[in-house]
């Protein structure tokens, strides 16, 4: 099995790096990610190592790391999933001075949880970090973060907090 | 006993809501669960569904990384993962090193090898201490967390620190083995073989540990693949999977070891897989400590930025002080992902790099986050006394999965 062949089968951009082991897809329409997902199932891809995104200044981009336990060929790849969204504009600035960190829009994007059952906590983690909401995740729900930080996706590169805002905040929590 | 696949629906389809069900909160702050929360319903004494609550110890390491120079990464990473804390430095190392460019010569490819598998005897005799210690026997506890000592002692006789040794840096390792230290390896391992058999004396073949952890927490071979388990408890499903074989890096291709696989995947499995990775592990110290090449411990592109001086200390001590390259370190625009097999299981790391001072993104996935789906797919149908056992046969670090 030509790997390579299989993968531009599923989409015309890949980027293959032979002697790192590292394969990369990059689909640009959220719609076909189900299906590109589906059809690396079928060659052998059967869990999903890390989920995460990576933030620029216009988009966001949301990585499903695949590898193959099953498939011997397979075991020594790691292919990343890539479907890079463009961020929404700022629709109200007011609101954001509530918070002791600035809210912004999260990103939609389909969840593959139905195909990995692996990713679950992993898309769970991406959520409260990057503010990408997951469609069809059985169970988004914050993991790690706790309540003070909902909302304000740390892990964004222009996550900026406000020390007063989050003292006048510890304080509310202390006098409940 | 939970008979069918898992399938991802069972999630939503779980009826939990009535009187019938008891919640019953395990932790965050209980023996039996470290720092994390498990929530359990239950009906009558039987497990129907459990909700494992982490993030108690959440201490930000993506965030801390990428807002400081390359190189100090390497202690954030070691003190998330503290039993394991060889393996977390090389996988952050070697996807640095993707990114520079840089082999570290054969020398200290060995010198890798030697210490990370040094540190999983240790991690895996702390595993199974605790395992011990939640089936109610306090004697394994203690051998085990005492027999840990001497393989403790070897890291610092050979790094200069019994846990957190940050010895592992770009190019190679900081410092060579020293004198009388291939002696001291063999009477430790010598010791070890013959505490193995205490061990499967009074531990493994003992009838009450078999009793309540045959059976125990069976995880099938679909689902360890499908739920994305990583480790030895994947490999007690009967997963033919190993970093070290199928990625190979440092010194493994050149060493000769086998990757052993269990079939059942009970707690028992579980247990009985790390006294053989245990096993292994004695038989790759005993080949290193052979057939370790002369030459450097560091690659030329770092040796040539030392000063005078360095090299001197380099010389006379066999010592490798940071040059201030390592500092000013910027690698080139790109991204690297690494991989390596530590005591738990497989850590993942995804570095991108802008050429700037500072990581752009840094992830990374530790082996116990990986296996939280135990929790949430292997418990059910067990009575509640099982969920020690089977929290106990995964050994879960609560700190590591938080990161």
């Amino acid at each position: 099995m030509n790997i390579k062949d299989e993968l531009l089968k599923i989409s015309a951009n890949v980027v293959i790096d032979e002697k790192k082991a590292n394969y990369k897809i990059i689909i640009e329409d959220p719609v076909k990610i189900f299906d590109a997902a589906s059809s690396l199932k079928n060659l052998g891809f059967d869990h999903v190592v890390s989920v995460t995104g990576v933030d620029y200044p216009d988009k966001v981009e949301v990585i499903w790391h695949v590898s193959s336990y099953s498939v011997e060929d397979l075991k020594g790849i790691n292919l990343a999933l890539t479907l890079p969204v463009k961020k929404p504009e700022r629709v109200n600035q007011n609101e954001a001075q509530g918070n002791f960190a600035s809210k912004k829009p999260p990103v939609t994007v389909p969840s593959l949880v139905k195909i990995w059952p692996s990713a679950i906590f992993n898309e769970r983690e991406a959520f409260e970090m990057f503010g990408i909401i997951f469609e069809g995740h059985p169970d988004l729900r914050y993991l790690l973060l706790p309540e003070e930080f909902y909302e304000t996706w740390p892990m964004r590169k222009d996550f900026t907090y406000n020390r007063v805002n989050l003292l006048k905040y510890l304080r509310c929590l202390l006098n409940e | 006993m939970s008979e069918k696949i898992f399938n991802i629906d069972d999630l939503q389809n779980i009826k939990v809501e009535g009187e019938k069900y008891i919640i019953l909160q395990i932790g965050p702050s209980h023996p039996g669960s470290g720092h994390m929360r498990i929530k359990v319903w239950l009906d009558g004494d039987i497990i129907v569904k459990v909700d494992p609550d982490i993030g108690f110890v959440h201490r930000t390491s993506e965030w801390l990384s990428e807002r400081r120079e390359w190189i100090k990464a390497i202690p954030i990473v070691e003190r998330i993962m503290l039993p394991d804390t060889v393996h977390a430095n090389l996988a952050y190392v070697l996807a640095v090193e993707k990114l520079l460019g840089i082999e570290p010569p054969p020398r200290a490819q060995y010198l890798r090898s030697l210490v990370a598998e040094i540190n999983r005897i240790t991690s895996h005799l702390y595993g199974i201490g605790i395992f011990g210690i939640f089936l109610g026997s306090s004697t394994v506890y203690m051998w085990a967390f005492g027999d840990r000592e001497p393989f403790i002692d070897l890291m610092e006789m050979l790094t200069g620190a019994r846990i957190t040794t940050s010895y592992i840096i770009p190019g190679g390792v900081r410092w060579d083995i020293p004198n009388g230290f291939k002696e001291r390896a063999e009477t430790v391992l010598q010791y070890m073989e013959r505490r193995l058999k205490d061990y499967e004396d009074i531990w493994v073949k003992n009838p009450v540990v078999q009793a309540r952890t045959i059976n125990v927490g069976v995880l099938k071979k679909e689902d360890a693949i499908s739920l994305g388990v990583v480790g030895p408890n994947l490999r007690a499903s009967g997963v033919y999977y190993d970093t070290r074989k199928h990625q190979p890096y440092a010194a493994y291709p050149n060493l000769d070891f086998e990757v052993p696989t269990m079939k059942n995947g009970d707690a028992y499995d579980r247990l009985l897989i790390r006294v053989e990775e245990i096993k292994q592990s004695i038989r790759m110290i005993r080949q290193i400590l052979k057939d370790l090449p002369e030459g450097k411990i560091i690659a030329d592109q770092i040796y040539n930025q030392l000063n005078p001086v360095m090299k001197k200390n380099y010389e006379e001590k066999k010592r490798v002080m940071f040059p201030a390259f390592m500092i000013h370190m910027r690698p080139p625009p790109g991204e690297a992902t690494a991989k390596v097999e530590a005591g738990r299981g497989e850590i993942f790391f995804y570095i991108k790099s802008t050429g700037d001072k500072y990581p752009y993104r840094f992830r990374w996935v530790t082996p116990s986050f990986r296996n939280l789906p135990f929790f949430t797919h292997v418990a059910v149908g067990h009575r509640l006394a099982d969920l020690p056992t089977i929290y106990g046969s995964i050994d879960y670090f609560p700190p590591e999965a938080d990161r």
